[in-house]
């Protein structure tokens, strides 16, 4: 198996849930022949992520039944490599069912979002990460709860659901920050940036949620 | 003023909490890179539009705005807090990548190399001259 490779669309390209603001991820498991990256660069050009592993790596996180390779190995669609020890990888693949780790780490990032003044009234960054942080706790929060779900927006949206917070709106308000800032969007920002009175209220609204989020899954 | 004189306390907080032994070390900073990038981001966004007036998307347009400026017509002391914001970008990757790759031993690296220097530099603007934070983070970091 090591001396193998394998490169995988995945995300949202590979679900067939991407919409123009969407970037083209693609894991690769060792090394991508110099023909399908010249292929993949001239298809996706600036909006290609590679997500590259040697072997060994991919082995821990393989062992630890880590959510991501979970996404990957379910949802991927292999452009290089083995399919048949694709689907060995995929079926012998065990995920890991408890996230309140991984939600607690959510919440430990976030911790200065309830003293916005470190941001000195500029609050882009935070805003994109905060919206990093929402998905990836709703993410966990749902997998903790044996639902699995990738799209950003349908996690963040189902999560809130499931524990009744009202301010789905605010929280999916984050992405336009994300690609804006990320993938260089052109689009109209709910609020400015600098906006010293929304900017920290919607980081406090994204504080509650992963705090609910976290209380709700011990 | 470059930065919120709160943004002190985070990086004080931090540097408190650093354990000394190596191992030890990266396994904290292991577990701090996404609360770290906060930070970082927030300190160019912060620096960049109170000394160049300019607010990037990300931090590859913070990189360019800077390398694009004048820099050594402006007072020295934004100068050297631009300087320093730009080494700590040039060593960005091992914060943005989407990987779960471990980069512990490269953030060790750089707490005790150019996130320091940026610290002190920013610690030194004259603006804080009267700073109890900009003067605590300076005698930790300096090891006074």
């Amino acid at each position: 198996m090591k001396a193998e490779r394998f490169v995988a669309l995945i995300g949202s390209q590979s679900r067939g849930d991407y919409d123009a603001r969407s970037d083209c991820d693609v894991l690769v498991i060792g090394s991508v022949s110099p023909k399908l990256s010249s292929t993949l660069e001239k298809e996706y050009g600036p909006k290609l992520t590679l997500v590259k592993y040697d072997w060994k790596t991919f082995h821990h996180l393989y062992k630890g039944g880590s959510l991501f390779l979970y996404h990957a190995l379910s949802e991927g669609k292999l452009l290089e490599g083995n399919v048949s020890s694709w689907h060995k990888l995929r079926d012998r693949f065990s995920v890991q069912t408890d996230f309140r780790v991984e939600l607690a780490q959510c919440l430990a990032r976030i911790r200065w979002f309830d003293h916005p003044s470190v941001f000195g009234g500029h609050f882009l960054t935070p805003l994109v990460f905060a919206f990093t942080q929402v998905k990836n706790a709703s993410i966990f929060f749902l997998a903790h709860n044996g639902i699995r779900v990738f799209n950003k927006t349908e996690a963040i949206r189902t999560a809130a659901q499931c524990i009744g917070f009202e301010e789905i709106k605010i929280l999916l308000c984050l992405r336009d920050y994300y690609d804006y800032s990320q993938r260089n969007a052109s689009l109209v920002l709910p609020f400015a940036p600098d906006d010293r009175e929304a900017g920290p209220a919607v980081l406090k609204t994204a504080s509650q949620f992963i705090r609910r989020l976290q209380d709700a899954s011990c | 003023m470059p930065v919120a004189e709160d943004l002190f306390r985070t990086f004080l907080e931090m540097y408190r909490a650093l354990p000394l032994d190596r191992e030890s070390q990266t396994e904290f900073l292991a577990k701090r890179r996404a609360e770290m990038r906060l930070l970082l981001d927030s300190v160019w966004e912060q620096t960049l539009f109170n000394i160049l007036n300019v607010r990037p998307r990300n931090d590859l347009e913070a990189r360019r705005a800077i390398n694009q400026a004048n820099i050594s017509e402006l007072p020295p002391h934004d100068a050297a807090v631009l300087r320093s914001v730009l080494a700590v970008l040039n060593e960005y990757d091992v914060f943005v990548d989407k990987a779960y790759i471990d980069y512990s031993r490269r953030i060790s690296g750089l707490v005790a190399t150019s996130i320091r220097r940026m610290c002190l530099d920013l610690a030194a603007h004259p603006v804080f001259a009267h700073s109890a934070l900009a003067q605590q983070l300076t005698d930790l970091l300096k090891g006074t």
